[in-house]
């Protein structure tokens, strides 16, 4: 068993989707929807998840397509 | 509702959970097919979902506004690298045969014992009052439906508390604990706790959709002025309130992200019971998918409860006070359901994994300080069980002394913040091979005694165990050491300031004590395949006759002498005849010293399957089993390989890498030309198959002409 190199686009798009949501999920850019912006806070939070959560299941469908298959647990055989 | 009736649905659905676990351990049903799909692994790591969020969301919305959505986004933001690092546990798990996060963690630092029972006790500590917390919600959910109101009544009622540990100590040990190997899945288990995480989901926008489109006119109308128009109200739709809202919002951001890792019944459910890499990819869209549905309804019903005059105090109960004010006894069964579902789940969960926990990393190394303990390590499955009941037991003896105290009530957030001391030595385990041994233990010590100085020590004396003058005054009257303003630190809120000082101490000495203290070669040797991964076998090649000078019989006897003390005699021999007869070592009296390391690796791997990875190198590194002149020749044959390549460890890896993917290919093509070997076979079966029905088909042909009564008219 050996961890298969990961294509760097895969790996790249996790951090950018892992850091967009860290940042968007926090402040400054949280108090813009949360005081001092029009838009109200619980439908940016929800908006937000909801994209990342697409955007999970982009990564998912067609970038993490091209790994190949790994040995599963010795257990599970 | 009638005490009765709901016992009976109690019943019913746990015998309705005890028949899907008992389906799924069995083979070849669809109970059991499904129980390893990926969704069903996504499902149970909604395990995170526990009673604690089931009730606590709604009441947290109310009294603190949207603060309570960091709980699951915390975790969304955490999964955008699960195809990074959780993939990377899951391999390492199974190369290792890790058995818990105090395993992982140790087998990385030198497999060292003192830090496995350090992690053991960090989570026992922070996890015990979270278990009680889950057994305080059943009994307040059981008491509010039946609106016995803690009054004593029926035989049910005074005795429910203990019927539901049997209950759970019963269910755990049958599909948790009922081999020995802690790394085996346990489909049943994982069965029931998706059952469950479906269950809790299906009653809670069950409620939601009551609240909305039944007692109010929609969704629309929740959020418009009628509801919103309360200041209370108002302040759920906020952020949260005053100049700490945002400090606070990251730090729960913070130590829930960690805690979807780190917590030892998430570590449990998203590492070792995992069988294949790729469930990851479905549990990556779908566990966030869950938790966003999950909570669509939180400020719905927190909105309505406020507005229908229930105080902010009771938010907790709102959703199952809702229906019951509303006479609708059935929903509000299937919502007590929902909650008994969430806190089982976990209860059963983290009972498995801490018996699995103490057992190794506590009784065994106590065992093995004494010659009259000894007997004991023959009966390591007994232990486990015991294990659980006592920690489901302790659970409720907890929940019955300290119920209703400051300490077990705010028990969910600080059971995250001991699960975030774990985060850097593990994160380090991943990627940071510098990180030690002598880092690890210093950073999870300081960590953990800051956790507890600052968060554990001020909720004991809320709770009025501790006399208030510490808290105020600091201890000996010294003002910097004031568990809350720790070194005169006052602008942050309590949560914030724990989790800045154990995490500033914990990295700090774990980075620093790192780079300062070199690493052992046993732990350089651990480093470099945690980091290569890879599992390709020593090549015999390098065994030339002039090696052979490990002598088999005897490692063979001393092999057995140490596995006996865990396994019974057949099992022992039959882990070495097995592990001997796959290295193809059978008919060898003699093999070379890398041969018997390689033999040595999984015979350590398998008992570190049972016993832990930390106990397992201990037991397999006595002297009658590993000489330390052994040890030398090994390294010696080591540096003898490398000298003769000429390359350095890192290429040495690559090439390794290189070759084993390429072995990956051509078993992967042998295997495809077996297929069609296979399918050629079928073929040619086919066609003689045919052959022969055709000449049969001839010779009955032929026979009707050659029937008498034709031979008769000629």
């Amino acid at each position: 068993m050996s961890i298969p190199p990961q294509p760097a686009k895969s790996k790249t798009l996790s951090l950018l989707i892992c850091v967009f949501a860290l940042v968007l999920f926090n402040w400054p850019i949280l108090s813009i929807a949360g005081e001092k912006g029009n838009l109200s806070p619980i439908a940016y939070l929800f908006a937000v998840w909801l994209s990342c959560i697409g955007c999970l299941a982009f990564l998912v469908r067609y970038v993490l397509t091209d790994i190949p298959d790994e040995e599963p647990d010795q257990d599970s055989a | 509702m009638s005490t009765f009736l709901v016992f009976l649905a109690i019943l019913v659905y746990i015998g309705g959970l005890f028949y899907i676990a008992y389906l799924a351990e069995r083979q070849h049903n669809c109970i059991s097919r499904l129980a390893q799909t990926p969704v069903a692994y996504a499902l149970s790591i909604a395990v995170y979902c526990t009673s604690w969020t089931y009730y606590g969301s709604v009441g947290k919305a109310a009294s603190s506004g949207l603060s309570f959505l960091t709980i699951y986004l915390g975790p969304t933001i955490t999964i955008g690298l699960w195809w990074i690092l959780l993939r990377r546990l899951v391999l390492i798990k199974n190369r290792f045969r890790i058995t818990s996060i105090a395993d992982f963690i140790s087998a990385r630092y030198g497999k060292s014992q003192l830090l496995a029972a350090l992690v053991t006790g960090i989570a026992l500590v922070g996890n015990m009052p979270y278990l009680a917390l889950q057994l305080k919600a059943i009994k307040s959910s059981f008491t509010l439906i039946t609106g016995t109101g803690g009054a004593a009544g029926s035989f049910i009622t005074e005795h429910f508390g203990p019927f539901i540990v049997v209950i759970m100590t019963t269910f755990t040990i049958l599909f948790g604990a009922r081999k020995l190997d802690p790394t085996e899945r346990h489909r049943g288990m994982v069965a029931a706790v998706a059952v469950e995480s479906v269950v809790k989901l299906v009653a809670f926008l069950a409620c939601g959709i009551y609240v909305c489109y039944f007692l109010a006119q929609g969704i629309g109308d929740i959020f418009s002025p009628a509801y919103t128009a309360n200041p209370t109200a108002a302040a759920v739709l906020k952020i949260g309130e005053g100049e700490h809202a945002y400090i606070t919002w990251s730090t729960l951001l913070l130590l829930s992200m960690s805690a979807i890792m780190f917590l030892p019944r998430q570590f449990h459910v998203a590492v070792i019971e995992n069988s294949s890499p790729r469930h990851i990819l479905t549990a990556m869209w779908m566990f966030p998918l869950y938790m966003i549905i999950l909570n669509i309804f939180v400020v719905p019903i927190a909105l309505y409860g406020i507005n229908a005059g229930i105080p902010v105090e009771q938010a907790d109960t709102y959703v199952l006070n809702i229906p019951i004010i509303h006479d609708n006894s059935w929903l509000a069964l299937l919502i007590f359901i929902g909650g008994f579902s969430a806190a089982t789940g976990m209860i059963m969960i983290a009972a498995m994994t801490m018996a699995t926990m103490v057992v190794n990393h506590l009784l065994l190394p106590l065992f093995d300080l004494a010659t009259f303990f000894a007997p004991m390590r023959r009966h390591l499955l007994q232990w486990h069980w015991i294990g659980i009941i006592a920690i489901i037991s302790g659970g409720y003896w907890t929940e019955s002394e300290i119920g209703e105290s400051y300490a077990l009530v705010n028990m969910g957030l600080i059971s995250f913040a001991a699960a975030l001391q774990f985060a850097p030595a593990g994160i380090g385990a991943m990627f940071w091979p510098r990180g030690n041994k002598a880092g690890a233990i210093s950073g999870l010590s300081a960590g953990f005694a800051i956790w507890f100085y600052t968060l554990m020590l001020p909720a004991f004396i809320k709770s009025g165990w501790i006399n208030t003058a510490i808290l105020e005054n600091g201890p000996w009257g010294i003002s910097m050491l004031r568990p809350e303003h720790l070194l005169g630190l006052s602008t942050l809120p309590s949560l914030s300031h724990a989790v800045f000082w154990s995490m500033l101490f914990n990295i700090g000495l774990y980075v620093g004590i790192s780079i300062l203290c070199g690493q052992n070669e046993e732990e350089k040797r651990i480093v470099e395949e945690f980091h290569a991964t890879t599992d390709s076998g020593i090549s015999s090649s390098f065994g030339s006759e002039d090696d052979m000078v490990i002598d088999m019989t005897e490692k063979m006897e001393a092999l057995q002498e140490v596995l006996n003390q865990y396994f019974p005699a057949e099992k022992s021999l039959a882990v070495l005849s097995h592990e001997r007869d796959r290295l193809s070592l059978n008919q060898r009296q003699s093999v070379s010293i890398l041969e018997f390391a390689q033999f040595h690796r999984r015979i350590e791997s398998t008992l570190a399957g049972s016993i832990g990875n930390a106990m397992a190198h201990r037991a397999l590194s006595r002297d009658t089993v590993f000489p330390r002149q052994e040890k030398e020749l090994l390294s010696r044959a080591y540096a003898d390989i490398l000298s003769r390549l000429n390359l350095s460890p890192q290429e040495i890896a690559e090439k390794v890498n290189y070759y084993t993917a390429r072995d990956e290919l051509l078993t992967l093509h042998s295997q495809e030309l077996e297929v069609r070997i296979l399918e050629k076979e079928e073929e040619i079966k086919a066609r003689i198959r045919a052959e022969k029905a055709l000449t049969e088909a001839e010779e009955n042909f032929r026979s009707i002409f050659n029937m008498p009564w034709k031979a008769s008219s000629r």
